[in-house]
């Protein structure tokens, strides 16, 4: 790999014969294509590849959360902040068996407080209520503070995001699942955003059905 | 490096070509882009960056009432950036780390009325607190119609501040006694100061600590 300043060439991208350039933190960088590759199949490696598709396969039923709950534009750097966050919470074992627990996923990240919101599952009702008391003023933890409910149904269906109110106001809202989701596999979290929509809390893993 | 005035970067914003420009105020300045930002984390520095979401967290109460037309004409009078560029230089020292706030740095309120001579807190009966003064009506810098503003801080809720209502005395009244609603608190953090009829003139604000059981 070699770094070069050049007059004629500056910021190149892309390869020609065995030769790629690409810049990286404002410099052009060059270096040899790789020749070969290894494939390492020690257990260590196993595992994280068990880890890195089954993470992807969580991941799924967050997607509609994703941009709200990281805070940003598009669902591919939503995807790579939920991995990094969760990725290391899925447990694999020697025999490559994934364990994990659906309410410790994060589906938001920042450096908000956490609010002070609670769920129930009313399975007569086929509803989700949500609980949230008001906060008092601190830093990070603004009155106008959007709250947002997240409920998936882990067995098939997207996760649909809920507005629910303002952390500076203490609420109630009764949600009523769609038709054809099954409450025991449905999965609720919670999390609190700013106004201008830049920043958001940790998430809360509320409640999770009985199949789940 | 400032800009000179007829420079073709005034009142710009932005980076070109590894140089910053920014506006400051009525000022325009342009710099190198740092090659390496250093991130020093030491003690001093930790506690400065802890002061600055505190006190925007107190702002958001201070904002919503009369103490932001308070700031915003202090501001006009002072040339300052603005009523929020003011609060913040009064009152950034007060807020600490961990949720720190020394409540007896805190200036609420900012302005050219004068207080009047001997403000004190006479006594509180447990649920009304007494103020006296005497009245020093003699300019317009301290008219007799000149009205009592108090504004409270209480230790449940310790970042929103609360302008106390039914308060309707005159600097010429030389007394006054204020109701302090609410049962969970224990300390109370109360800034006096006066304003005009018109709300045009404050006076600086004076701070008194009521504590019960």
């Amino acid at each position: 790999m070699a770094i070069f300043d050049s007059v004629l060439f500056r910021r190149v991208k892309n390869s020609v014969g065995n030769v790629t350039t690409y810049v990286l933190n404002n410099q052009n960088v060059v270096r040899a294509k790789c020749g070969h590759h290894r494939d390492r199949k020690s257990l260590l490696q196993l595992k994280q590849r068990v880890r890195m598709k089954a993470i992807q396969e969580v991941c799924y039923f967050f997607y509609p959360a994703l941009q709200v709950g990281f805070c940003c534009s598009s669902l591919k750097e939503g995807v790579n902040r939920f991995v990094k966050a969760n990725v290391m919470k899925i447990g694999v074992d020697d025999e490559l068996k994934v364990t994990f627990d659906w309410l410790d996923m994060a589906v938001s990240e920042g450096p908000l407080g956490q609010p002070a919101l609670s769920a129930e599952l009313d399975a007569e009702a086929n509803s989700v209520l949500f609980c949230w008391e008001r906060q008092a003023l601190m830093p990070y933890a603004f009155d106008s503070d959007l709250l947002y409910g997240v409920v998936s149904e882990v067995g098939e269906m997207l996760g649909i995001v809920i507005p629910l109110g303002t952390r500076g106001v203490a609420g109630r809202l009764t949600w009523g699942l769609p038709d054809g989701w099954d409450i025991r596999q449905v999965v609720v979290h919670g999390f609190a955003r700013n106004v201008a929509g830049s920043r958001t809390s940790g998430s809360l893993g509320l409640v999770a059905g009985k199949g789940v | 490096m400032e800009l000179q005035e007829d420079s073709l970067l005034k009142n710009c914003s932005g980076e070109i070509d590894g140089l910053i420009v920014y506006t400051v105020g009525k000022k325009t300045y342009a710099r190198k882009k740092p090659e390496k930002v250093v991130d020093p984390r030491t003690a001093s520095q930790l506690r400065q960056r802890a002061r600055f979401p505190a006190i925007q967290a107190f702002y958001q109460s201070v904002k919503v009432g009369v103490l932001k037309e308070v700031y915003d004409l202090a501001a006009k009078e002072e040339e300052s950036r603005s009523g929020y560029h003011l609060f913040m230089h009064f009152n950034i020292m007060a807020f600490g780390k961990e949720n720190f706030i020394d409540y007896s740095l805190l200036r609420l309120s900012h302005g050219c009325q004068q207080l009047p001579y001997c403000l004190e807190m006479k006594g509180y009966d447990g649920r009304r607190v007494e103020f006296s003064w005497m009245d020093n009506s003699v300019s317009m810098a301290a008219q007799s119609s000149d009205r009592l503003l108090v504004a409270a801080v209480f230790d449940p809720d310790p970042f929103r501040v609360v302008m106390l209502t039914g308060v309707e005395a005159c600097r010429k009244d030389c007394w006054a006694s204020v109701e302090l609603l609410g049962e969970t608190w224990k300390e109370a953090h109360l800034y006096c100061f006066f304003g005009t009829g018109d709300r045009l003139r404050f006076s600086p604000s004076k701070y008194f600590k009521v504590t019960r059981e």
